[in-house]
């Protein structure tokens, strides 16, 4: 039952105005789908009631009638130019979609003329996203900072645009990775390295690790992706020298294994200035680098002293020892890093070559590593843009204090004996050597894990 | 007595109440009746024009579609056949002003149904959002694949000058010098380029690459002029990887280029094509209802 906005009388089913006071009334959500539904029942005119009396003052409903009957006869079109408002009826009866009311076999009415009802998949469609990812297996952690990715992220979204956020973490081992972007019709493609975490990582042993990887819908707060994947975490030593591309195509890699600021390089640096007093009676008491200490008679001598003085304070101040082991660069390698050389007091000729390097690169010397078959060893730049080098044995521990035993520990070879000696076509040879310049960290991007 | 002289005044006025007010509901039915005639007339050419302006859109965006469903057949065939293709750069820049073209005649068709009414709530006017929805969504393919076409042939020009390095020559100077040269023109290039939003990463990357090379190529001309051996082998060591990882960016770029080929056809065999289809069903479907009204 409805009644009278205005006055309070009782409406008639229908009435668009107030048969007492003729004040417009608003029809409820009933009487507008009613209409919409009589209107679509066979465009049946409303049946008008049999006119016994014309009570006076019903001037408003005789003008009504003709127009419910015309309104009942034409549809809505007219309903809703007449009275100015589009959509009036549609709105107020909460009809919004016509398949609420209307099956798709019915009608639905534009202006006056009868329409089929037609949908389209795409226009009713909210925004949904496509992800994957591709994640790798395993991380070396001392090449984690020269992997192309260590999860790649696909992603695109149909029907619109979708604002997500891309998190991703190994606990322990990385700073969580958080990506806000905007999925849209065209692939997104990230290739994701999270940070790694700051402080010291226990990366002593080979591990298992979890990453894991969410996507979230940024305005509802939908979870679209959350997962989580095993992966081997090598132990920082393990380095990797190549692929089944080329097989030494990462040998620069190792170049992350420098470690010219750590304090145990600081400390043998000290220990080599304490052994160059003792073999030199005080004389030379600093590590100069590429400086004249004035003492010798030619300029090549600062540096073989300064590396004679590292190899001594190596064998007999740390007491490192050779680790006389297999050494190869055919396969995935254990190397120690220089602290753990130092500290563990034993290495491979590759770790004295890295304490060795790491040392004299620390001084501000040209540093090379040299790796002839199955061995290593450091070439260090006579003086600087010579291009004259002194080759350093590095396994030479103990090292006897005698002027032999240094010069052949520290060996001057001219450019000649050196193209011999890297080609393996030398009277004094191991074959074939590869060579790293390690200066070139920098240049090809490639940082220890700790520095 | 002035009652009476004003009261049959009333009285005459009272009594044709009735009939004024019949007469005064028939003038306004017959009002509404003539709006009713004209609305009609005025709400059936609407929708009339409505449906012929929208069809007339679609029949002229139909060639377009056809052919943007070719181009990219074709290239995902092509990406099969990568090594066995010669790089068609003439063929390239046709297909980039060919790609230009449809964009301006699809931007033509959309404005072209800009007057048209789309109200949600009528068959018609849901059938012009779907239109636009469906010109626009081949307007944005058109400008996607004019973009990466465009992005591929500057590079294709940008990198032509690193393909100049293999001189015929002994001399490592002469070589180093070329190497240097070549990258360090290449990366000018690559750096002045705008890719598309998506490979900006990786485009970054490959100049970051490029500029390893030039600086190797630096190191090499040094090596030579100092005739320094280990300097020289150590280079020629370090091109190992820098072929490597040039090669690992350049597949990550073509990999990613490739997937927004892979992306527009799944676009355009998907969603695209759904559309298309229930246009043209619905069109049909009105039209036909609209010719028995």
């Amino acid at each position: 039952m409805v009644f009278c906005e205005e006055c309070g009388a009782q409406l008639k089913e229908g009435a668009k105005f107030c048969a007492v006071c003729g004040a417009k009334t608003k029809p409820n959500e009933q009487q507008a789908q009613n209409s919409i539904m009589s209107a679509q029942q066979q465009y049946q005119p409303q049946p008008v009631k049999e006119k016994k009396k014309m009570p006076a003052g019903l001037l408003a409903l005789i003008i009504v009638i003709p127009i419910l009957i015309v309104l009942a006869a034409g549809g809505f079109g007219v309903y809703t130019l007449f009275f100015n408002k589009p959509n009036d009826i549609i709105s107020e009866g909460k009809i919004t979609d016509p398949l609420e009311s209307v099956s798709k076999n019915e009608l639905v009415l534009t202006g006056d003329i009868e329409l089929p009802y037609v949908s389209y998949t795409y226009l009713d469609k909210k925004p949904e996203a496509v992800i994957e990812f591709t994640a790798v297996d395993s991380i070396f952690p001392s090449n984690y900072r020269m992997m192309d990715s260590l999860i790649i992220f696909t992603g695109y979204s149909d029907y619109g645009e979708l604002d997500v956020m891309i998190e991703v973490e190994v606990p322990g081992f990385t700073q969580l990775y958080k990506q806000k972007i905007t999925l849209g019709r065209q692939v997104t493609k990230l290739r994701i390295i999270p940070p790694l975490v700051t402080g010291t990582i226990d990366l002593n042993m080979e591990k298992t690790a979890q990453l894991v990887y969410s996507v979230t819908e940024i305005d509802t707060g939908k979870i679209l992706v959350q997962e989580s994947k095993n992966l081997k975490l090598y132990s920082k030593f393990d380095m990797v020298w190549g692929d089944e591309y080329d097989w030494d195509a990462y040998t620069d890699n190792i170049l992350a294994w420098m470690t010219p600021d750590s304090p145990e390089i600081l400390q043998l640096k000290r220990d080599a200035i304490d052994y160059l007093e003792l073999i030199s009676d005080g004389a030379l008491n600093a590590l100069l680098g590429y400086q004249d200490y004035n003492f010798f008679d030619h300029d090549y001598y600062n540096t073989w002293v300064q590396a004679v003085a590292i190899q001594g304070a190596m064998s007999d101040i740390t007491k490192v020892r050779y680790n006389n082991s297999h050494f190869s660069m055919d396969a995935q390698q254990r190397v120690k890093l220089p602290a753990d050389t130092l500290n563990s007091k034993s290495g491979l000729c590759i770790e004295t070559s890295l304490v060795m390097a790491s040392a004299l690169q620390s001084t501000g010397m040209h540093v090379m590593l040299i790796f002839p078959p199955g061995h290593a060893q450091v070439a260090v730049e006579a003086w600087p843009g010579t291009g004259d080098y002194f080759l350093i044995e590095t396994t030479v521990l103990p090292m006897a204090q005698d002027m032999d035993t240094w010069n052949n520990t520290v060996i001057f070879l001219d450019s000649e004996d050196w193209l011999g000696y890297i080609t393996g076509e030398g009277y004094f040879t191991y074959g074939p050597c590869y060579i790293v310049d390690c200066d070139l960290g920098e240049k090809l991007g490639i940082r220890a894990m700790s520095n | 007595m002035k009652m009476k002289r004003i009261m049959p005044v009333f009285a005459a006025v009272k009594c044709k109440i009735p009939l004024m007010c019949l007469v005064l509901a028939l003038t306004l039915t017959f009002t509404v009746f003539l709006q009713l005639v004209s609305v009609t007339a005025s709400n059936r050419q609407s929708v009339q024009e409505s449906l012929d302006k929208t069809s007339g859109a679609l029949a002229a965006a139909e060639p377009i579609y056809q052919r943007l469903r070719e181009i990219i057949a074709e290239e995902i065939i092509a990406m099969d056949l990568e090594d066995e293709t010669d790089t068609d750069i003439a063929g390239s820049e046709a297909g980039y002003e060919e790609l230009n073209g449809y964009s301006k005649q699809l931007d033509g068709l959309i404005s072209g149904l800009n007057d048209l009414s789309d109200d949600p709530n009528t068959s018609d006017g849901k059938t012009v959002r779907a239109a636009r929805e469906y010109l626009s969504m081949l307007r944005n393919m058109t400008a996607d694949l004019s973009e990466l076409v465009r992005y591929a042939i500057d590079v294709y020009y940008a990198i032509e000058p690193m393909g100049m390095m293999d001189e015929d020559t002994d001399e490592f100077e002469v070589l180093a010098e070329a190497i240097w040269t070549g990258c360090e023109t290449t990366r000018i290039m690559m750096t002045e380029l705008k890719p598309p939003s998506y490979l900006t990463i990786t485009h970054n990357d490959m100049i970051a690459r490029i500029t390893e090379f030039r600086d190797f190529g630096e190191d090499f001309y040094i090596a030579c002029y100092m005739d320094d051996p280990l300097r020289m082998y150590s280079c020629v060591y370090r091109m190992n990887r820098i072929i490597r990882m040039f090669n690992i960016c350049d597949e990550n770029l073509t990999a990613d280029m490739e997937l927004q080929f892979i992306q527009a056809e799944r676009r355009i065999n998907g969603p695209i094509a759904q559309l298309h289809g229930e246009l043209t069903k619905n069109l049909e479907l009105l039209k036909n209802a609209q010719g028995r009204g």
